[in-house]
């Protein structure tokens, strides 16, 4: 099974690292999309299937709270799993992103073993640190 | 708020950005070079339970190399908005990590950081409140200053 991941935030370095995070963790990726900002990412989200969103809180435009505000909003949006990826590192706020909907955050800086150990505990993937098997059939969207 | 606590929060998360995201062992120097070279200024402004802000100076060249490291690129295919996006990336990451270090209890809100000057020499402006840690790596060095008020 592949998965269908959006990365929001309005760092470009920022989202090629996270992007080289998620293929360095061995999790079959079908289509990796990308938005700047909450609204663009909303776009993505009505035409396309997700399986995980990681969403970054502080955004020009819409921020990573009020995205998901709207994505709470829709009963088919709302099913769809959000790690919020932040700078903040205050404990309020930490539960201020969960209560909103985030299924677990991610604090920057991370590594990729941090990012792995998320991605593995909400898409299912594998344990221990193990990659995933990978058949080479891959298709990436950038 | 205690200026060596906050001197301590800012080294602290100078190492924990640098060495988690971009492989960079750093030091620290009490004193601030004073020469003028091209630099890349980053600000981020925040507020909380005190309000401010953050200026990284950047040495250009520096700034290029560290900007090739994080994005896994050589060198000569950095465009001048992957470094200024770079370097915003990291006084976010900086100064989030701070007020982590300092209080986690604590709620600030931070601004989108602005690159205010690219390619130009620079002192390091500043009073006597400002706080200025110099950064130093194998070889180079960069400066961030914290402005309360």
């Amino acid at each position: 099974m592949s998965f269908n991941i959006l990365i929001v935030d309005d760092s470009l370095p920022m989202r090629s690292v996270i992007k080289k995070t998620i293929m360095a963790s061995g999790f079959k990726v079908g289509k990796l999309f990308e938005a700047s900002n909450g609204r663009e990412a909303l776009d993505i989200l009505s035409k396309e299937w997700l399986d995980l969103v990681l969403v970054d809180y502080n955004m020009p435009d819409m921020n990573g709270l009020e995205l998901m505000g709207e994505m709470q909003k829709d009963d088919l949006l709302r099913s769809i799993p959000v790690i919020m990826t932040t700078v903040e590192g205050s404990q309020k706020r930490v539960k201020e992103f969960l209560e909103s909907g985030a299924t677990d955050y991610i604090k920057k800086p991370f590594t990729p073993e941090e990012t792995r150990e998320k991605l593995n505990k909400i898409l299912g993937g594998t344990t221990n640190g193990e990659e995933s098997p990978d058949t080479g059939d891959e298709e990436f969207d950038f | 708020m205690e200026r060596k606590a906050l001197i301590r929060a800012m080294k602290n998360s100078i190492s924990e950005v640098l060495e988690t995201m971009f492989f960079l062992p750093v030091d620290f120097s009490d004193t601030v070079n004073a020469e003028e070279i091209q630099m890349s200024v980053t600000k981020l402004d925040f507020s909380g339970p005190f309000s401010g802000s953050f200026v990284l100076f950047i040495p250009e060249e520096f700034a290029v190399s560290l900007t090739a490291n994080f994005l896994g690129k050589d060198k000569e295919k950095v465009s001048e908005d992957n470094v200024i996006e770079t370097s915003k990336e990291v006084i976010n990451m900086i100064a989030g990590s701070t007020f982590a270090n300092l209080d986690d209890q604590a709620v600030f809100d931070l601004n989108i950081p602005e690159n205010i000057l690219f390619d130009r020499a620079v002192h390091f402006p500043g009073t006597e409140d400002d706080i200025f840690v110099q950064i130093i790596t194998l070889d180079n060095y960069f400066v961030l200053k914290m402005v309360i008020g």
